[in-house]
């Protein structure tokens, strides 16, 4: 990112942040003023008759006001308003001037019936016969509210719209606010009759200066949006080297064993469609990571994100043929059962499906057999059978030949070899000697948990043949779309 | 022989396993077990004793603990290990530089070698010849001098001052952080930007070009700026480095705290 890509991320981030930080705080400050009005249509009952009609008026206006800010602040008010008759140009109004830096009607509403209210307790002609104390209160509770109100205009987040931004005229505008209302309150507040001068002076100065108070809140505003956003910049250069830390342990681990394969010998076909489905799950595990769709860092690993990562990857015309035994969604695998697991599954569930099986059941559970935890991973397919797409067939105990051809049957030679290590095997039955069709391909292998390993004292199962009754436990379906 | 290969990525302890026919054998003249990550190794120690070990230096974001938690592990088991890495791992030079400086593997071995390299590799060092790769020199502490190491985090101070920078661009920002004064802060952006330029210039194969020097004449708080930004870089590229507790820990150990 360039010098100048990083200032108009800042400037963006400044606006969004103020985008989001307004909705709450004009929100919370529809609500403040609603209070302060409602407050001072309870000095009503204070206020002589012959006022009330008054009164009445001059705050309805008000209240007019603070209900189409309300109406700013929800959809659902503005999805309304659209549909009352006549209202569909207020409506569109208040839509577009959210999140810009001008005058709207909810604006000119509330200052007119708040300039209104004033005169109700102070200034030029306030009402005659009110208590002293509720008349200061008035006045105070007025003032707070177009405190408020003036306030949102402030720290607008139009003033940091790039896309919009506010004009010249409006930008000069924008200092001189406290300013101008400041002169203005004090017009509004000062005691011209004998009646005003039943406020304390001390209030009414304090009432008058307030509006300069928004100097030192702007300034916190802004300084708030500045340190979110070199928060914001700073995750993001976080979350780049981290993300490319990631790209570099998963993916260019079996890229680079695949480059070097095919350069320093005879490539092997099994090798090689090892090496890159491993590179393929692997981005498909990065990206779900990225996207946060992948479960947390501190969650053990299971064969449910395994298959989740595998069916995103597969055709989505094969997705329908193939089902997962729902048990074995919860089963957790150590790091090195884990990395097993996501080289056995795609080649015996691939397999399966390119045998032409409409139907590819799979499942993976842990087993202690002998005293000796192993890992199992089982493929049934309704297919033609292993052996007859490959010209071979499985030996008597049903382990792989020796010597396999190219092919299907090679790379399960070299899943094979590599089980071994773990002492481990691969298991082809054909599944017409229990008359029914297709392969049953059974992959199991020493578990490889020595941190989590516990003594053994479960009740021992061996699962060395298919089970006749094939599987039979609830499945859910493959993929996640 | 019984060798162990301290990986989280399972194909790379394969490779080592191939290169010594140890795939799928039982009583060959080699054998080859994995770790995952340093507890895993831990795990192993526990009930097994190997007489070389091949150890990659970082294990993804589930592992918290680095290669130099693993070198110390087998340092502690008097298990004689090689470092295990791909060239191009920018973000895994200073553990390189940190794994040579404190626990002294016998090799630096990448994991692109072929598997009759491999073969060699095992071979000469179980003959007690030393394995020399030319990337050796630039990583093993000079005699003599202060390594690079010696001069990027001399103490724990530093260390904290590093860590602070992974986060933070502003000298106010990471004193506030540190826990240090702006004198200390300015101290360490003077005394350690040249051994961080070293680093690239001898480790990252990164000529920073174009970063000003002290003896442009720039303003004070342009040299301090000048200095704060690349180091703030560096710092965000090194966090899993300057962040590893065992780094804290070898620094406290070797009385730099």
């Amino acid at each position: 990112m360039g010098t100048g890509d990083t200032a108009d991320a800042i400037r963006t981030t400044h606006y969004e942040t103020a985008v989001v930080a307004a909705a709450s705080l004009w929100s919370a400050g529809c609500w403040i003023r609603a209070g302060l009005l409602a407050a001072m249509w309870v000095t009503l009952c204070w206020m002589p008759a012959d006022e009330l009609l008054r009164a009445a008026a001059c705050l309805t206006v008000a209240t007019a006001g603070v209900l189409l800010a309300f109406t700013h602040t929800s959809e659902e008010a503005l999805d309304r308003l659209d549909r009352l008759p006549g209202a569909g140009r207020l409506a569109a109004h208040l839509s577009t001037t959210q999140g810009r830096a001008t005058v709207d009607a909810s604006g000119l509403a509330e200052g007119l019936g708040m300039a209104l209210a004033t005169t109700l307790y102070v200034g030029v002609t306030p009402v005659h016969g009110l208590p002293a104390p509720l008349r200061t209160a008035g006045a105070v509770l007025a003032i707070g509210y177009v405190w408020d109100a003036v306030l949102q205009a402030v720290i607008d987040p139009g003033w940091y719209n790039r896309e919009q931004p506010p004009d010249r005229g409006m930008r000069i505008f924008r200092p001189t606010i406290p300013v101008i209302l400041a002169g203005l309150v004090t017009a509004f507040v000062w005691p011209w009759s004998d009646t005003g001068h039943e406020v304390p002076s001390a209030v009414l100065v304090l009432l008058a200066a307030s509006p300069l108070l928004y100097y030192p809140a702007w300034a916190a505003f802004d300084v708030l949006l500045r340190s979110s956003a070199a928060q914001v910049l700073r995750a993001t250069t976080q979350s780049r080297e981290s993300a490319g830390t990631d790209i570099h342990s998963l993916i260019k681990s079996p890229l680079v064993l695949l480059h070097q394969h095919v350069l320093d010998r005879e490539p092997e076909l099994a090798e090689i469609r090892r090496l890159s489905w491993a590179a393929i799950l692997n981005v498909e595990a990065v990206r779900r990571d990225l996207s946060g769709v992948a479960p947390p860092l501190d969650a053990p690993q299971t064969f449910d994100e395994l298959w989740r990562t595998f069916t995103a990857i597969v055709p989505a015309t094969d997705k329908p043929r193939m089902t997962v035994d729902a048990a074995s969604m919860s089963v957790v695998l150590s790091p090195t059962d884990f990395q097993l697991t996501q080289r056995v599954l795609p080649d015996l569930a691939t397999n399966a499906l390119r045998s032409g099986a409409s139907e590819v059941s799979v499942a993976c559970r842990k087993t202690i057999r002998g005293g000796v935890r192993e890992v199992h991973v089982e493929v049934t397919d309704n297919g033609p059978g292993i052996a007859a797409t490959t010209s071979i067939a499985p030996t008597a105990d049903g382990t792989l030949p020796g010597h396999l051809p190219g092919g299907p049957a090679g790379s399960l030679r070299a899943l094979e070899a590599g089980l071994r290590r773990y002492d481990g095997a691969i298991t082809l039955v054909d599944r017409s000697a229990t008359g029914a069709r297709g392969t049953w391909a059974h992959a199991r292998w020493r578990e490889q948990d020595r941190i989590g390993l516990r003594p053994v004292t479960e009740p021992t199962t061996e699962p060395t043949t298919e089970p006749v009754t094939g599987p039979a436990t609830a499945r859910v379906r493959g993929g996640e779309g | 022989m019984r060798v162990v290969v301290v990986d989280d990525v399972l194909i790379w302890e394969e490779a080592v396993a191939v290169g010594l026919g140890a795939m799928g054998t039982v009583g060959g003249p080699y054998q080859v077990a994995g770790a995952r990550s340093p507890a895993d190794l831990e795990a192993l120690l526990r009930t097994d004793s190997f007489d070389l070990a091949f150890v990659d230096m970082n294990y993804g974001k589930r592992v918290r603990e680095s290669g130099l938690t693993a070198l110390r592990l087998l340092a502690e088991h008097h298990i004689p290990a090689v470092v295990y890495w791909n060239k191009p791992e920018d973000n895994r030079a200073l553990f390189v530089l940190a794994a040579f400086q404190f626990f002294r593997p016998l090799a630096l071995v990448p994991k692109t070698m072929s598997s009759a390299e491999i073969r060699k590799v095992v071979d000469t060092l179980a003959a007690g010849q030393p394995y020399e790769t030319p990337d050796l020199a630039l990583y093993r502490p000079p005699v003599g001098r202060a390594s690079l190491l010696d001069r990027l985090v001399p103490t724990s101070g530093d260390l904290l001052i590093w860590r602070a920078l992974t986060v933070f661009a502003g000298r106010t920002e990471v004193a506030r952080e540190a826990h240090f004064s702006l004198r200390r802060v300015d101290n360490f952006l003077r005394d350690r930007f040249e051994a961080m330029v070293d680093v690239q210039r001898r480790l990252l194969d990164d000529p920073t070009d174009g970063l000003p020097t002290v003896t442009q004449s720039l303003s004070l708080t342009e040299v301090k700026q000048s200095r704060l930004t690349p180091m703030h870089a560096f710092a965000q590229t090194h966090q899993a480095f300057f962040r590893d507790p065992e780094l804290a820990r070898q620094l406290r150990e070797r009385g730099r705290g």
